[in-house]
């Protein structure tokens, strides 16, 4: 008997001194996402504090439409405010075209400041991989392509995504070419791109994602998606005004060793590369292909891919000519064409199956001098 | 001789007796049987007796309170957690009202919790080293499995024949720790509340250990009652209450302390 009630005594104290307590406010602070009627394409790095936002030739600085996503409860403020600020349409015409924007957590404690720059841009047609983006902060290379502006345009700028971020979250590298996608020398001309196919570690073991392919893409990588969804989360294109012909360049491919499937080595079965460039329709301009459609998505006119016939090895640089061919019975519509309804991604990667995680470790693609023939106007 | 060799054993080495009894009870010949009833029966003129204890912990390895992070307990299973104790008491008085009992006790503490959370520190270690490390919203199943050696001191109050109510300090030392689970349904802001966001839904889950951080010396309160059933036989319960952190000090992952807090039920004999 009074055990019983040593017992429930017991219980109580517990329960009573266990109560839930009220909910804290959010301590999170960031941009998760942004997007405007305008914007193409919005490179996020929270490791910089920077957003570069792509907008299209043409668009109007004066009046930037920009929506974030943000954590639960948190706010985004510009901090200096400019004429011609309403809501959420920003003045980004003076200066450079940045601006600082502070977001503040819930609970008010977590302020960062972020730099946001809108870039008007017109994706560039040659790909020469000699710039890095400066990013002090960031432990991995991104690829930058610029072209200066000519009499009559913008300059043409691309910056490349890959899926460094995500390899971050292994903690398998020290050092920046530690990484699937980095920046060497010795490429066809100067310097070029390393695609490796990386061992994920007992963290890539644990989410079941065994190996990450060396890819480089234009498109955007989006991190959230990273663990839950790898193939959602490389998404592809940029808006695109010609028609594409061709995709040409030199590459060099050695297999890795081992193939493995889902971390299980597979007898018999060789690992190769892959190159494509598909150009899709977009009615909406935050419409993207990505991972796990871009190349059977009924949007898609047009594709340039390399079969398996001509992805072989090779320790000599190779050049490689993949012309366009209609997809999905489309053609490209002029008109569409000019409103610029439509969108190109150029995807590499040392692992054709790498999203899905086969592929050999060891697999390394190195790509140079890639142009993008198209018809001219 | 070799009576009073051991009167002297007695009484400087109690405490290897008791160690003794426990590990010896049931494999003792019927001549040792017949020694040692005889030892105890002088040791319990002097005021000494001694008893075996077993039973079964159940509780938890929780916060107290509850901190804010921790919005919601899903699922809690106590699981089986069997203890065992010898201990020898010293009355003070003639009548055997007040005494001190001090104990060797050799237990385990377990739970398995599921938790909805929100911004709870986390970190993730790769087998080689590198670290993924941010504060998660969402599901946390947590695993704890600790065995301790302890030692309690006991100041015992008998208010009848049959019923003893006891009450003080334990020491506990960690034998073997298990603090593990894993995070899912949620996401995780890495490396601060400033970073990035990573989703983690059905099958994507991240498996975490902190059994490596959990602190080896341990101590408490322990406060509990003892019923006398039978002349030999006693029915007994204790509540024990961690007073440290279970996490060694410099552990900052979990921003807040745990405490173990168990009744362990169960039977005595006494010699």
């Amino acid at each position: 008997m009074k055990i019983k009630t040593l017992t429930s005594c017991f219980f109580l104290a517990f329960a009573i001194s266990s109560c839930i307590q009220d909910e804290a406010l959010n301590s999170e602070a960031a941009i998760d996402g942004c997007t405007g009627a305008d914007v193409q394409l919005a490179n996020i790095n929270a490791d910089e504090k920077k957003v570069d936002v792509y907008v299209h030739k043409g668009a109007n600085l004066a009046k930037q439409q920009l929506n974030f996503a943000l954590p639960e409860g948190a706010s985004i403020k510009p901090n200096d405010r400019r004429d011609g600020d309403i809501g959420n349409i920003y003045n980004f015409s003076e200066g450079d075209h940045s601006r600082s924007f502070t977001v503040t957590s819930e609970d008010n404690v977590w302020k960062p400041v972020y730099e946001i720059n809108v870039q008007p841009t017109e994706l560039p047609t040659s790909y020469h991989f000699e710039e890095l983006l400066v990013a002090q902060n960031t432990p991995y290379h991104i690829f930058y392509e610029f072209e200066s502006s000519t009499s009559q345009g913008i300059s043409k700028v691309l910056q490349w995504s890959s899926g460094n971020p995500g390899y971050k979250l292994t903690g398998m590298s020290k050092l920046p070419t530690d990484y699937p996608t980095v920046q060497v020398a010795g490429g066809y001309k100067e310097k070029c791109v390393k695609l490796e196919t990386k061992d994920t570690g007992s963290f890539g073991a644990m989410v079941k994602m065994y190996i990450a392919a060396g890819n480089l893409f234009i498109g955007a990588f989006d991190l959230a998606n990273a663990l839950k969804d790898a193939p959602k989360a490389t998404t592809f294109g940029f808006q695109f005004y010609k028609r594409p012909k061709a995709l040409k360049g030199y590459y060099k491919f050695k297999a890795g060793p081992v193939y493995t499937e889902s971390g299980e080595p597979q007898t018999g079965k060789k690992d190769r590369f892959d190159i494509y460039a598909v150009m899709y329709e977009a009615e909406d301009n935050s419409f993207m292909l990505d991972g796990t459609n871009s190349l059977t998505s009924d949007k898609v006119v047009s594709l340039a891919r390399i079969s398996a016939e001509e992805a072989l090895e090779t320790d000599q640089w190779t050049p490689f000519d993949l012309p366009f061919k209609a997809q999905n019975g489309k053609e490209i519509s002029e008109t569409e064409l000019q409103k610029g309804k439509y969108k190109l991604g150029i995807v590499f990667s040392s692992s054709v199956d790498g999203a899905y995680f086969r592929g050999a470790v060891g697999s390394t693609l190195y790509i140079d001098e890639v142009e993008l023939i198209c018809e001219e106007n | 001789m070799r009576r009073e060799l051991k009167k002297i054993i007695m009484k400087k080495y109690n405490i290897i007796i008791i160690i003794l009894l426990l590990t010896v009870v049931g494999a003792t010949s019927i001549k040792a049987q017949e020694d040692r009833t005889h030892i105890l029966g002088q040791s319990y003129l002097r005021g000494w007796e001694y008893s075996l204890k077993a039973g079964f912990s159940i509780g938890g390895t929780a916060p107290l309170p509850l901190p804010e992070e921790i919005r919601k307990i899903d699922s809690y299973v106590p699981s089986m957690a069997i203890s065992i104790e010898g201990n020898a008491t010293k009355w003070l008085d003639e009548k055997k009202i007040w005494g001190l009992t001090l104990g060797l006790r050799l237990e385990t503490k377990n739970m398995t919790t599921e938790a909805t959370v929100k911004n709870y520190g986390m970190k993730i270690i790769n087998t080689n080293g590198g670290e993924l490390e941010g504060l998660w919203t969402g599901g946390v199943k947590t695993k704890v499995k600790n065995s301790y050696l302890t030692v309690p001191v006991l100041a015992n109050y008998k208010i009848s024949k049959r019923w003893k109510l006891v009450a003080g300090p334990y020491f506990s030392y960690l034998l073997e720790g298990d603090f593990s689970g894993h995070v899912y349904e949620g996401h995780l802001r890495t490396p601060d509340q400033t970073g990035s966001r990573v989703d983690f839904t059905d099958e994507s889950i991240a498996t975490y250990d902190f059994s490596d951080d959990l602190r080896k010396f341990q101590w408490g309160i322990q406060l509990g009652g003892e019923w006398r059933a039978f002349k030999h036989l006693n029915v007994y319960a204790d509540l024990t209450w961690g007073l440290n952190d279970i996490f060694k000090k410099d552990f900052d992952t979990i921003s807040f302390a745990m405490y173990p807090i168990y009744l362990n039920i169960g039977f005595g004999y006494s010699f």
